[in-house]
């Protein structure tokens, strides 16, 4: 550089190539600097920091020049490492967010599968308890029809046989009379127990449209439970369960249909899991009114209780303890829902393991469209 | 170094020119307008290998 300077090289090279590797001194007029590397310096490549100032006669002319020469090799080397350094943590940081991107967006496919999945179990629950209550209610008309078929069918041969003896002429008044007599008590029989089924399907028609629908409507608490309860019946048959309604009359306005999802599925809660070796066992419904506002109902069982672990996550969805065993662990989280969204209420468990359960429902009186 | 700065420079100035020049730890050399070294500082010696007296009075800096 010296030798570019003593021949008034360098103030052209660096007009023309100002960006080049040739510097202007900051602080030393008609002086310059550069740092290049130098493959055959000494032994082995050196980066170099030199500069070079010119040397000037009297008259300004110059006269020769002076360098300085610094090796920089080692400061090069460490900022080419931390370059190298920064370029492979940007490498790695850039791959490792595509990699977060990638598992976020399977994350959310798979959230969103799940949903879906959620949603069509919570559906099957649904219909499965309807299908349920189908069989319930084709119980409790059976009774009251297979009566009447039955006094029909005695009414039928009655007749026949009063028929035959007017025929042949051996018919006496008293016959007459027996013959009334009966078909008074048929008719009588069959009345009652057409009406008794009427009743049943009055009642079972509002509990299905209940189901269906989703209308407010204003209900009474016990006799609704009742209904409930007469429509599970199928399903506490042979299971040595007794359940008791101590619900008292109280009218709410509320979904009727989800309080029959949120009964039916905590009946079949405690039968799948609260008594593993069957009954004897006992279940009862409470209710009672926090004032005007809100009513409490308890539904509690004396089974075998939930384990503490468990107690928290019972109403998580997918939460089962017979996950391969017909459990789809939505059975409570449907039941969660329902009392939260539904009825804008709050659903507590109580356990203590050996002696039952305690489910606390809150929800208002009267419920708002 | 008088020698090649003209004769108004003395044999002591020289000299002191020499020193400090010697005392500098930075590798530092100097030519002439005919771009022949006139100086090469001890650092110079060190770092690239080649004394002095092999140097000044060449072109091969």
């Amino acid at each position: 550089m010296a030798d570019l300077i003593v021949d008034g090289a360098l103030e052209n090279m660096v007009a023309e190539y100002y960006s080049g590797k040739y510097r202007r001194s900051a602080l030393i007029a008609g002086a310059f600097e550069a740092e290049d590397y130098f493959p055959e310096f000494a032994s082995g490549g050196r980066w170099l920091y030199f500069t070079a100032a010119p040397l000037r006669d009297a008259e300004g002319r110059v006269v020769g020049a002076i360098e300085t020469l610094q090796d920089i090799t080692e400061r090069k080397r460490a900022e080419n490492d931390l370059r190298d350094l920064k370029d492979q943590l940007e490498q790695r940081i850039s791959e490792r967010t595509l990699a977060l991107s990638t598992a976020n967006r399977s994350l959310n496919e798979s959230i969103t599968m799940l949903r879906e999945t959620q949603a069509q179990l919570v559906a099957a629950e649904k219909l499965a308890s309807l299908g349920g209550m189908v069989a319930g209610i084709a119980h409790e008309i059976n009774t009251p029809i297979g009566v009447g078929v039955t006094a029909s069918t005695t009414l039928a041969n009655e007749i026949r046989h009063l028929r035959r003896m007017l025929e042949s002429g051996t018919m006496k008044k008293s016959d007459l009379l027996g013959f009334l007599d009966h078909a008074e008590e048929a008719s009588g029989i069959l009345y009652s127990n057409l009406q008794r089924a009427a009743e049943q399907i009055r009642s079972f028609k509002q509990v299905t449209a209940d189901q269906t629908s989703d209308a407010l409507r204003e209900i009474n608490l016990r006799t609704y439970c009742d209904e409930i309860l007469t429509s599970l019946k199928p399903q506490l048959k042979n299971t040595g369960i007794e359940v008791i309604n101590q619900c008292s009359d109280i009218l709410l306005q509320t979904y009727p249909g989800a309080i029959y999802q949120i009964i039916s599925n905590l009946l079949m809660n405690s039968l799948t899991h609260a008594y593993p070796n069957g009954g004897p066992g006992k279940i009862s419904l409470e209710a009672q009114a926090q004032g005007h506002q809100r009513l409490s109902l308890r539904f509690i069982d004396d089974g075998c209780g939930i384990d503490p672990a468990h107690l928290n996550r019972i109403f998580d969805p997918f939460f089962t303890t017979r996950r391969g065993q017909g459990g789809t662990g939505l059975g409570l989280n449907i039941v969660h829902n329902l009392v939260v969204k539904k009825l804008k209420g709050q659903i507590r468990a109580d356990s203590t393991p050996g002696s039952g359960v305690c489910f606390t429902l809150s929800f208002p009186i009267i419920l708002q469209e | 170094m008088s020698e090649w700065f003209g004769s108004n420079l003395s044999s002591a100035s020289a000299e002191l020119l020499t020193q400090i020049l010697d005392g500098d730890p930075v590798p530092t050399f100097v030519i002439n307008a005919d771009h022949v070294v006139v100086h090469w500082n001890r650092a110079c010696e060190a770092i690239i290998g080649t004394p002095a007296a092999q140097v000044v009075g060449t072109r091969s800096q």
